[in-house]
């Protein structure tokens, strides 16, 4: 299914859906005047519940720009985002770092650990912020899904890059966010280690049912994910649903990514 | 290599500021010790050279020791026969006789005009020194004329009446006059009267303190002093104005001699503390800058280009440090210049000798550059291979070696402390600075040991009871145990410092109660108001006037003299054997030596006379001022309520003392009377005297107390600048490490940490680190006043107390020193962008 971004008419009242998260018309202006570049152009998509979604996009297509908004991390030009039901050009800096918390979880590309902290803590770290008990049945299920049961009381620096990569997976999961977000989760391990995040993420969307939304530029790992969205030059240019990495690969190179 | 960096430096402005104001504080207090020392001797001399016209020569008693406290208390007087001698001397064109003692006036509503330090002094009018500027000299028995400054201040002028108290009887007198304040008395309030009338009030009937000449036109003061010399009686001296002048000028001199040395100490300790975080910093620097270095090696930097490349910065952070130091030296002398005009001591420009600027400079720049002496030795140990990726990793000796040396600098320390206050070393003082500088480098290098479960330890409760915050700044706190080690150790010098004066004083304080306590049998004791200067005694009219009241059983009065041993000065008390030890209890060896004492005899200390090899029945030439004599010792004989190691009888000091004024009065009371009625008895007396307070045993013991809480005041306060650049440098460390975690604050803030957390995150570190800084400091602290009370057991501080109670509160305030050394620092890493800071390098 190919839908075109421009066909879908403006958002006057937004009804109850059941997308974890949408950005509506979102732009984002960086600089000003004759230098500002469009970050994303006017953007609309949809992240279902219970779906694994990758963006994909050349370099400076907007693909970061997108999931840090959807994410809370940084704020639109125009337009909105949407959490559940939840507003969140509306809510205060407070309100976001509460959201972040609470809502979303976070796989970056490296650094995704606290050094001072060990795996275990660095799993729970969410719900310690947030002065909640964590669920520990859940957490014991997320760290056996990682197979991290022997590296709980390692710090960050005496684990592998791999194994960072399933500790930050896990924190992303330990508090039952509605929605995940994964900065090129894979970006910095070796192919291995990188099939093992995969593999856990989709066992966490079809197992635990949540909803992951991944930015990579490695078709390899996009073709891990229900849907592939296509951006280029901030918009949603194409959409495709269980491909395979070499389909997602052509479409790329046809992208000029 | 030059270029590079300085444009580093000038990339980092606000790094450089905060890193060259911990040694800018320091060098502050020196440049401003150094500025106010050198305005005030100059003033000095201003004085000095002003304010002796009209004087050539003046005539005096001999004496053969300096008087320490430079009052004429005990100088011996000029007999009023002496005046006529002189008169017919040829060349004199004027004689008269001066007297001068305690005179304070009262202001309009009857209180006390008492300035802050300087004396009140009443005298006979100096018919060439001083100038009238309204109304005329004091002419009557009834007339005073005053000061102008006393004058404005007080509302006073020509007519109004006027009630001014002496050791004796106050009076009241008509204004004549008001005259301009000369400046040689540097604040004092000045009544003066005819001459009569102060030999009277001033209890001198009969003499004079000195007699002034002034020389007939085309005599010199040399030749005018050798002829009026030539007909002085034996015992009596001419000295020409411009050696008296010398001489008083000497003694203020070497007064402000001391002084200055003394706030060069606490100048020195800041500076020191200064150098803990420019060791600090730079260490941090070279630290964070390791890829660079390893790059700059890479491409061909040798090792001396890279110890050139810290040690610029260093010299520049120095010279900036004593740019903003003298500027800061500049801004405190003025303040206390103009702290004390305004109470009523006018003062010169401020006076900025070149020296000042060059010993600012070099403390600067020298201790900025030999703190920054190790970071660069390690700044060259990095390998070429860190700039593309490799590690860096310290050898694995430098724990050992670390233990090795902080062991033996620690030891080394001790041991010199230990010699300088046990006396096994001919500069004890320099002895115990020394080593007190080793203990707290030798402390601060083995803390770096222990610092991380020191940090765990005291992190753990904060983190129990407040949460995630406060776990992840005691997670800090310990993750480089180094950083956090120097960081605390600059805090440790002053809080350490603070603590020692604490127990010192809180020793000294307990040590005097129990000795009172103990010792203390009169049920009253009779003291003067004031305890410096003039006015320092009680008139013995007081004693005989309470013997004559109703109520009151015994009277025992205490005098104290000085007289010199071989020239050196001494103390002695004179008390009555008989009364004495009714109000001090004594032991019974010495009541047996007090029931020997004769009038012609001395007891001596056991610790004098083992000094100087003396047994009972010996003779020694005691000087004093009216002459020397040869005294008996009749006993051994030590007091724990005096300091002094020589008692005479009364009737000794009335025969050798021209000056007869009492220095303590205890009162019993008679058989069947309450102390309240007695203390109305005593009161009624006291009427009289006004600059005489009564005390009972606890408020006797009180005012014992109260030097030594001034005291320890003043050294806290003085130390406090010490502590200030002590939360300089905590800063310093937070907002440097700060910098370096500037990805993980991002990741933190992305899941969800909020800004109040992040704040206080770094807060909690802050307050560990000060907590740290505190308990290392008290632990040096106690053991310094440990080691200093056992010292002084020998001046009777025999008790060691610990104000457990008041070491907490430290503890409690370098908390608190934490949380506001945190605020910047906190604030800044609060305001991170999340995505920029995710993205940082």
């Amino acid at each position: 299914m190919t839908v075109d971004a421009s066909t879908f008419p403006p958002y006057l009242h937004v009804p109850p859906s059941r997308a974890a998260a949408r950005a509506i018309d979102a732009v984002k202006l960086y600089g000003a005047g004759d230098t500002a570049v469009h970050a994303l152009d006017g953007l609309t998509v949809e992240f279902e519940r219970g779906t694994f979604t990758a963006i994909m996009g050349p370099s400076g297509s907007g693909k970061s720009t997108l999931l840090h908004c959807l994410a809370g991390l940084d704020t639109l030009t125009s337009g909105n985002i949407f959490l559940g039901d939840e507003d969140l050009g509306a809510l205060s800096e407070k309100e976001l770092t509460r959201v972040r918390r609470d809502r979303v979880g976070f796989v970056f590309q490296a650094f995704n650990l606290i050094p001072t902290l060990t795996a275990a803590e660095n799993v729970t770290l969410p719900m310690s912020l947030a002065g909640t008990k964590p669920d520990a049945e859940w957490v014991d299920r997320v760290i056996d899904a990682v197979n991290l049961r022997d590296r709980l009381s390692h710090r960050p620096n005496e684990l592998s890059g791999g194994q960072q990569q399933r500790t930050a997976a896990a924190r992303a999961l330990a508090s039952r966010p509605e929605i995940i977000f994964a900065d090129e989760p894979t970006g910095n391990l070796d192919s291995k280690s990188g099939l093992e995040i995969l593999e856990f993420m989709r066992r966490a969307v079809k197992e635990f049912g949540r909803t992951i939304v991944m930015v990579t530029h490695d078709a390899g790992a996009a073709s891990h994910a229900d849907r592939v969205v296509f951006l280029a030059d901030g918009k949603i240019v194409d959409e495709m649903l269980d491909v395979s990495a070499t389909e997602i690969f052509d479409r790329m190179k046809r992208l000029g990514g | 290599m030059w270029h590079a960096t300085l444009k580093g430096l000038l990339a980092h402005r606000w790094r450089l500021l905060r890193t060259a104001s911990a040694v800018a504080l320091g060098v502050g207090f020196l440049a401003g010790t150094l500025i106010f020392t050198d305005t005030m001797g100059k003033k000095i001399d201003d004085i000095f050279t002003t304010s002796s016209s009209g004087i050539d020569v003046q005539v005096r008693a001999k004496t053969e020791f300096t008087d320490l406290t430079g009052t004429a208390a005990n100088a011996s007087p000029v007999p009023e026969s002496v005046l006529p001698l002189v008169e017919r001397v040829e060349g004199v064109d004027r004689a008269w006789g001066s007297v001068w003692g305690y005179a304070q006036m009262l202001d309009k509503n009857g209180k006390p005009i008492q300035p802050p330090g300087p004396p009140t002094l009443g005298g006979s009018w100096e018919p060439s020194t001083i100038r009238i500027t309204t109304g005329r000299p004091p002419r009557w028995q009834n007339e005073t004329a005053i000061d102008d400054a006393t004058a404005r201040k007080y509302g006073f002028s020509v007519g109004d009446r006027i009630t001014v108290l002496f050791q004796g009887p106050s009076a009241t007198f008509l204004i004549s006059g008001i005259f301009e304040m000369p400046d040689s008395y540097m604040g004092a309030t000045i009544a003066t009267f005819s001459l009569e009338t102060a030999q009277r009030v001033l209890n001198r009937q009969g003499s004079f303190d000195a007699i002034a000449v002034r020389a007939d036109p085309g005599i010199s003061e040399t030749e005018l002093a050798r002829r009026v010399a030539a007909v002085l009686p034996l015992g009596f001296e001419a000295v020409s104005q411009t050696s008296a002048t010398s001489e008083a000028k000497q003694a203020l001199d070497e007064t402000m001699g001391i002084f200055r040395t003394a706030l060069l100490v606490f100048a020195l300790v800041a500076l020191f503390v200064g150098a803990f975080i420019i060791f600090n910093t730079f260490s941090i620097l070279v630290a964070q800058r390791t890829r660079e270095l390893g790059l700059l090696r890479a491409v061909g930097a040798s090792r001396a280009q890279i110890t050139a490349s810290v040690l610029i910065e260093a010299v520049v952070v120095g010279l900036i440090a004593s740019a903003i130091g003298i500027v800061v030296g500049l801004l405190l002398a003025y303040g206390i210049v103009a702290l004390l005009s305004s109470t009523g001591l006018s003062t010169s420009s401020l006076r900025f000798a070149p020296r000042t600027a060059a010993a600012a400079a070099l403390a600067g720049v020298l201790v900025t550059v030999v703190s920054a002496l190790m970071p660069a030795r390690r700044a060259t140990q990095v390998p070429p291979i860190v700039a593309i990726g490799g590690t860096f990793v310290e050898r694995a000796g430098s724990i050992r070696r670390r233990v090795v040396l902080g062991s033996a600098v620690t030891a080394a320390g001790v041991a010199a402390l230990l010699a300088g206050l046990f006396g096994a070393v001919g500069r004890p003082l320099v002895a115990v600075g020394v080593g007190a500088l080793c203990v707290f480098l030798g402390v601060a290098m083995l803390s770096a040991l222990i610092a991380r479960p020191l940090a765990a330890l005291v992190g753990a409760p904060f983190s129990r009871a407040f949460g995630q915050a406060a776990y992840l700044g005691r997670q800090n706190s310990m993750r480089n145990p180094r950083r956090t080690a120097s960081t605390a150790a600059a805090l440790m010098i002053g809080v350490g410092l603070v603590g020692f004066v604490t127990i010192t004083a809180a020793s000294i304080k307990e040590s005097v109660r129990k000795s009172i306590d103990e010792t203390m049998a009169a049920d009253f004791m009779l003291e003067p108001q004031s305890v410096s200067g003039y006015g320092t005694g009680v008139n013995p009219e007081l004693a005989s006037r309470l013997r004559a009241t109703p109520g009151i059983g015994l009277v025992s009065q205490v005098r104290v003299g000085q007289w010199g041993l071989d020239g050196e000065l001494q103390v002695l008390t004179a008390l009555d054997p008989l009364t004495f030890s009714k109000i001090v209890s004594l032991e019974p060896r010495w009541r047996d030596s007090l029931a020997r004492l004769s009038d012609e005899g001395v007891l001596v200390s056991p610790t004098a006379a083992e000094e100087h090899g003396w047994k009972v029945g010996d003779q020694i030439q005691m000087q004093f001022p009216s002459g020397t004599q040869s005294m008996r010792i009749d006993g051994l004989f030590e007091w724990e309520g005096s300091s002094a190691s020589y008692t005479i009888t009364l009737p000794a000091y009335e025969r050798i003392y021209p000056q007869q004024t009492d220095t303590m009065v205890g009162v019993l009371p008679e058989a069947g009377w309450t102390p309240a009625e007695v203390r109305g008895q005593i009161g009624r007396v006291l009427a009289d005297f006004p600059t005489v307070k009564l005390e009972d045993k606890q408020q006797f013991t009180a005012a014992r107390m109260k030097h030594v809480d001034t005291l320890l005041a003043f050294i806290t306060a003085l130390l406090f600048l010490s502590i200030v650049i002590a939360l300089l440098g905590i800063a310093n460390t937070l907002a440097l490490s700060i910098f370096e975690r500037t990805r993980e604050l991002g990741l933190l803030r992305a899941v969800g940490m909020s800004r109040a957390q992040l704040r206080s995150m770094v807060r909690w570190e802050a307050i560990i680190i000060g907590v740290i800084g505190a308990l290392l400091g008290l632990a040096v602290g106690v053991f310094f006043g440990w080691v200093l009370v056992r010292a002084m057991r020998d001046q009777g501080v025999t008790e060691f107390a610990f104000p457990a109670g008041r070491l907490a509160l430290y503890v409690l305030l370098a908390a608190v020193a934490g949380v506001i050394a945190s605020v910047l620092p906190a604030r800044r890493a609060a305001k991170l962008n999340i995505l920029e800071a995710i993205a940082f390098e």
